[in-house]
């Protein structure tokens, strides 16, 4: 539909510039400027996008709890299709401590061997997104989550706000730690939560 | 066995000792840290879109040494980031900051040396607890 109204428009406008190649009319270039700035507005895209996206988790037992931040996650949303996606690198999940980002890194995850998260998803009703005023709707977004090298299902509620003409999507979820084959030596079993809370909030800017 | 307590005692508190640091040690940091390789953003981006797995085997957790012209400057809920150009309008070189305020006397177009732990390739390539 976007690439059919700049050919039209282009068209149009390449036929009044022949047509009219002697005439200095004010009427005329007024008309070729309103021509020219339809065709802009109708080639803003429908992709967002961003490499700055906060992808954090937080493991919570009795004996300690565990947060690591990751702040340069890939996420894109097309609202054509509802396509919902984003990538993290695991070596970029920060800890508070030290030797705990190790362990998580050489041995829970695996990361020279694993380096990538990714999750590939569907947003169910995008169609209520509407871009062109503020607002918040919560939906519902299902797809496969990608970790370890394993690959599962995944759905989960989101919020997508629109804050001027920005989106910015926030979902909360949980995974367990069995389902993606990590495994965590009994010695430390206590201290990691079986469940893990994910948490995104990302802020994507319309791809251009 | 009474005679060995004092030696017994002395690797115990050796190994509680060593347990202690290991428990609470510091992050490795990239201030004040030789670098492994020292790269341009162009090259660097060209060994992972040449052969990505080569590419993470080369680099992947050493600390790199860029020079590069910054593309964009992004503050973050946690920390900060920016980016340096990489001579592709795709992908560029992130490299991310601890500190929210590490990048004030930074702007668009600087030339910055920056020293960073690589974590591979999403769409740019990205470093992470990085120093200037």
């Amino acid at each position: 539909m976007n690439t059919d109204i700049d050919v039209i428009s282009f068209f149009i406008v390449d036929l009044f510039l022949f047509t009219n190649l002697k005439n200095e009319n004010m009427k005329q270039s007024l008309y070729i400027l309103v021509l020219l700035l339809i065709n802009v507005t109708y080639s803003s895209g429908q992709k967002y996008f961003t490499k700055n996206g906060h992808v954090s988790f937080y493991s919570d037992t009795p004996l300690e709890k565990i947060e690591a931040n990751n702040k340069s996650s890939n996420c894109v949303l097309d609202l054509t299709t509802g396509k919902l996606e984003f990538a993290v690198l695991i070596k970029g999940f920060q800890f508070e401590r030290a030797l705990m980002q190790e362990h998580f890194n050489e041995n829970y995850l695996e990361s020279s061997k694993f380096p990538k998260a990714s999750f590939k998803g569907q947003i169910d009703n995008y169609t209520k997104i509407d871009v062109s005023k503020n607002g918040k709707s919560t939906v519902k977004v299902s797809g496969d989550l990608t970790l370890h090298g394993i690959t599962k299902k995944l759905t989960t509620d989101a919020v997508i706000e629109v804050k001027d003409g920005k989106i910015d999507a926030d979902a909360t979820f949980n995974i367990k730690v069995a389902d993606f084959n990590i495994a965590i030596p009994s010695l430390v079993n206590d201290k990691i939560a079986k469940s893990v809370k994910v948490k995104v909030d990302a802020t994507l800017d319309v791809l251009k | 066995m009474k005679k060995f307590l004092p030696y017994i005692l002395v690797v115990a508190l050796g190994g509680g000792f060593i347990g202690y640091y290991m428990y609470n040690k510091p992050h490795n940091e990239t201030k004040g840290a030789t670098s492994d390789i020292i790269i341009s953003p162009a090259d660097l981006l060209k060994a992972y879109e040449t052969d990505e797995a080569a590419a993470d085997v080369a680099y992947l957790d050493k600390i790199l040494e860029v020079e590069g012209i910054v593309k964009s400057i992004n503050t973050l809920d946690q920390g900060s980031s920016l980016s340096l150009d990489a001579g592709s309008e795709m992908s560029a070189i992130t490299c991310e900051f601890e500190a929210a305020d590490a990048l004030a006397a930074v702007k668009m177009g600087d030339k910055v040396k920056i020293k960073g732990f690589c974590t591979g390739k999403l769409m740019d390539i990205v470093l992470v607890r990085c120093s200037m």
